[in-house]
């Protein structure tokens, strides 16, 4: 992945480490985020259809209707890269903290 | 039980298509399904629903449109239950004080799904130029050049004017009907996109549509008034037998001197006639004459004449020659001659069609049969000359 990550792909990415459908996902998602991210079931399966395609998940197995994904290991070198840099983000703002304590 | 059908909002038109069924169930009637212009519900107690749409993709050759399963089992579980589909559009419903989450907690993810539904937009949009487009390069195709073509479909279009105004005004009502339509669903998705994109939700309010619905209306009412028109127009034809003596502005073979039996020639069973028809544009004669003289020699006269009411009758000249049949063997089956009493005359080469115009009168002659050094056909025009005054 060129671009960096939306925060509800993100979240995504993560939930997908362990085998996941939709709904189960949306309910990972906002056990992970801490209620913080809700994502509308349309936004989900929306990425979902994207991160297919670009091969970052796949098929793991069918329930019925339901299609339960994994992450490929392309989608984790994304995840872990998108990690890295999302480290590194934070790493360069902590002069924030030091400023306030200066302050 | 209780059914009702009403129309329904354009495909291209989202948040009013959510907005009329959600309204629809607080009166007490329910989504049913939905057809290509007509939604049907069914009647039950008013309730407080949401109603979303979600949009099909296209599909593959050989593939049926439709939401996948998987899609359709999602929304399921988060709480929204599918009603009805047809095509792009798909409709879920859940209840309004049920916790659901909305279809898209990301405005922008949803513009995505608006990429097939602005292909359809643009195909209809293109649509009509693009058959207008086909129908002249055929046409050229046809003819010694375009610009022929072109004047050949400007003089169709001008005698289908004059003979059914009624209903040529309905077909360009309808055809500007159909391209404001097809421009307002084009723009209305360009906008959509461009709202979402920049992460506001679909516009569920219904405002800023009276200019829209102003237009429409307006366009409609005229498609209806024309298709009146273009109604009482065809009851105005009348097809008669012929009269001993011309009553209109037309001759007969005996004006040229001919006297003889009016029995079938040339066409067994094909007795004379006459029809007449009134459109907004011109009083018409069409008549057919078939003639054995007492020297026992068979004629048949077509004539076609036209009384405009506005305009002059050379407007017509050129496509009157166009649908002779010396017109359709090529354009240089004719020639100018000065009938006395008419203003220009077109006689065709091969000696049996003239085209004659004299103020706001036109016509188109065809005469067969007689000796081969008849002059039936002069005479008919010097007659026809006299008639028009």
């Amino acid at each position: 992945m060129d671009q960096p990550m939306s925060e509800a792909m993100y979240y995504i990415f993560l939930a997908l480490l362990s085998p996941g459908h939709g709904y189960g996902l949306m309910q990972r998602i906002r056990e992970l985020s801490g209620g913080r991210v809700l994502l509308g079931p349309g936004t989900l399966y929306g990425i979902l259809t994207r991160l297919r395609k670009d091969g970052l998940i796949r098929l793991e197995a069918l329930d019925e209707r339901r299609k339960i994904y994994l992450l490929t290991d392309q989608g984790k070198e994304a995840l872990q890269a998108e990690y890295e840099r999302l480290k590194r983000m934070v790493r360069d703002g902590a002069m924030l903290e030091k400023g306030e304590d200066e302050a | 039980m209780k059914r009702c059908y009403l129309p329904q909002p354009g495909d291209h038109a989202i948040g009013e298509t959510e907005r009329f069924y959600t309204r629809m169930a607080e009166k007490g009637w329910l989504l049913e399904k939905r057809g290509a212009f007509l939604s049907r519900f069914r009647k039950g107690e008013p309730v407080k629903a949401l109603y979303r749409v979600e949009l099909a993709p296209r599909a593959g050759l050989g593939e049926e449109t439709g939401l996948p399963e998987e899609q359709v089992a999602l929304y399921e579980d988060c709480g929204w239950e599918y009603v009805t589909g047809r095509g792009l559009i798909h409709v879920f419903r859940a209840p309004a004080d049920a916790p659901v989450q909305e279809l898209y907690s990301d405005p922008a993810q949803q513009a995505e799904t608006l990429r097939a539904l602005r292909t359809n937009a643009w195909l209809t949009l293109l649509q009509v130029p693009l058959l207008v487009a086909l129908y002249l390069l055929l046409t050229a195709a046809a003819s010694d050049s375009f610009s022929a073509a072109l004047m050949n479909f400007a003089d169709e279009w001008r005698m289908s004017f004059v003979t059914s105004t009624g209903l040529m005004l309905f077909f360009l009502c309808f055809l500007a009907a159909n391209l404001y339509f097809s421009i307002h669903a084009a723009v209305s998705l360009a906008l959509l996109r461009r709202r979402l994109s920049k992460g506001l939700p679909i516009d569920r309010s219904g405002r800023g549509q009276k200019a829209h619905k102003i237009t429409a209306g307006a366009l409609l009412l005229l498609c209806v008034l024309s298709l009146a028109l273009c109604l009482a127009q065809v009851g105005t034809g009348r097809t008669s037998p012929l009269p001993k003596e011309a009553d209109g502005p037309y001759v007969l073979l005996e004006e040229a001197g001919l006297a003889g039996e009016r029995v079938p020639v040339f066409l067994p069973d094909r007795e004379g006639k006459i029809e007449r028809s009134a459109s907004l544009l011109a009083e018409t004669y069409d008549l057919y004459q078939p003639l054995r003289t007492d020297g026992g020699a068979g004629y048949a006269l077509f004539e076609r004449v036209y009384a405009l009411r506005f305009g002059s009758g050379e407007d017509i000249a050129r496509a009157l020659q166009g649908k002779a049949l010396a017109g359709q063997a090529g354009g240089d089956g004719w020639s100018t001659a000065a009938v006395p009493g008419l203003d220009r005359v077109y006689l065709a080469k091969n000696g049996m069609e003239a085209v004659a115009v004299k103020g706001r009168f036109a016509a188109s002659l065809t005469c067969i049969g007689g000796p081969p050094d008849d002059t039936t056909l002069e005479a008919l025009l010097q007659a026809l000359g006299q008639r028009w005054g």
